[in-house]
């Protein structure tokens, strides 16, 4: 039988545990409140934008000799590739951080099959920059403090990768991150970001003929890399408000494993002393009889 | 259709204005100002830093914005801001300390990228301005 005061040290230790849980849960709870407000106040940009971006991507007549409409859509063989991994700023969420890195670290190893030539990446929140900067891979841009991120920043960001892409010198960019489905469910994604895609069906200029000012090949030119900088930004709005909620998931299931295992202990606990107890009983008692 | 506008302001961060109903709507757009009526035409527009006036009746009010564009269908008004302030957010003293702020750096500029970026600051400060402290 474990001893009394052992046991009650494990039992203090574990209720430390779960305020610690518990506290890092209600936080989570009221931050996911708030970034989930601020992806949710994305959707009406979001939903206009790709709507007008799709009615002048049909406007715009293809240019004769097959060029792409604007060099923000040109796709190339992808040999150059860059990766851009969104991750979160802090642990405590259960597999949240481990499953971008390791989608992003499979990502990696299917490179060559994929004819990519050279991945380099860009890791955007600390848990990603911890996880690549350890390892042997080329390093664009690493930056931590993603709830500092703000459309600007996000945008800056995405200018650089498209400089990059429209000089020549990537050929293709990916994102993984974790998308935001609903409170319980974050599922990580792969998505690529450029050369942007835009699903060009034949109706989508249908119902209104807009005039366009200026012409519609400036208002595409416009519109394409803001669309880019949106992209990034959400993408990196999703991931946090996919942090919080796999954040309050992971931290709810540690507080009611240290609820069920102070029970357990306790029990052992109560045994440990109820035995202790009866076998004080049985000497006092057998050693009186011997006296008889 | 009931013969009136429907206004809408959004940037990537939060929505200005939703849906808000009035008679006539003002836009900054690159190439001058545009007044907009019910009926009016379907337009897409580039925007560029200036005042969104709209009236109501014999109301008028004011956002200011930030490039971005407008995109009007029917009689629905849609404004996709890079930033948009409403009066009833903007802070007259802290907006003219950065107009001072940026009209200081475009007096410094090197660059054109950092002249033209100076120049937007400092004339959406100013359109703030002008929403805050009408006439």
């Amino acid at each position: 039988m474990a001893n009394l005061i052992d046991i009650r040290r494990r039992i203090r230790s574990v209720k430390n545990t779960q305020q610690i849980t518990k506290a890092v849960k209600m936080v989570a709870a009221s931050k996911l409140r708030r970034s989930q407000d601020r992806a949710i106040a994305t959707r009406p940009y979001a939903s206009t934008l790709e709507a007008t971006l799709r009615a002048v991507v049909a406007r715009v007549a293809p240019r004769e000799d097959g060029a792409p409409l604007h060099p923000l859509l040109a796709t190339r063989v992808e040999k150059n590739v860059v990766l851009v991994v969104v991750s979160g700023d802090k642990g405590l969420a259960g597999g949240f951080n481990t499953n971008v890195n390791r989608a992003a670290a499979a990502f990696l190893r299917e490179a060559p099959e994929r004819g990519f030539a050279r991945v380099a990446f860009v890791a955007l929140g600390k848990k990603a920059n911890d996880f690549w900067r350890r390892r042997p891979v080329e390093i664009l841009k690493a930056q931590a403090g993603l709830a500092a991120i703000g459309a600007a920043s996000a945008g800056e960001i995405a200018r650089a990768l498209a400089a990059q892409f429209v000089s020549g010198e990537t050929d293709a960019v990916y994102v993984i991150s974790n998308e935001f489905k609903s409170a319980i469910s974050q599922v990580v994604s792969t998505k690529k970001l450029l050369p942007i895609a835009l699903e060009n069906s034949a109706n989508a200029a249908g119902g209104a003929d807009y005039l366009y000012e200026p012409s519609p090949e400036e208002i595409l030119g416009t519109l394409l890399p803001r669309f880019l900088e949106f992209q990034m930004y959400r993408a990196i709005l999703e991931s946090q408000a996919a942090f919080f909620a796999a954040q309050m998931t992971a931290m709810d299931s540690a507080t009611k494993n240290a609820g069920d295992m102070i029970d357990s202990l306790t029990l052992t606990y109560n045994r440990a002393r109820q035995a202790r107890i009866t076998k004080e009983l049985i000497e006092i008692v057998s050693g009186a009889a011997a006296l008889e | 259709m009931d013969g009136r506008l429907s206004l809408t302001v959004v940037t990537p961060e939060r929505a200005v204005l939703q849906a808000v109903a009035c008679d006539e709507v003002t836009l900054p757009a690159q190439r001058g100002e545009i007044g907009i009526l019910p009926g009016h035409t379907p337009l897409i527009a580039l925007l560029g830093v200036g005042v969104v006036g709209y009236r109501d009746g014999s109301r008028r009010a004011a956002v200011a914005v930030r490039g971005g564009f407008v995109e009007i269908a029917g009689d629905a008004v849609r404004v996709l801001a890079d930033d948009a302030a409403a009066p009833d957010v903007i802070d007259a003293a802290a907006v003219s300390a950065v107009k001072q702020e940026a009209e200081g750096r475009r007096d410094r500029a090197a660059g054109d990228e950092e002249l033209d970026a100076a120049d937007a600051d400092a004339r959406f400060a100013d359109a703030r301005l002008a929403v805050v402290r009408p006439g």
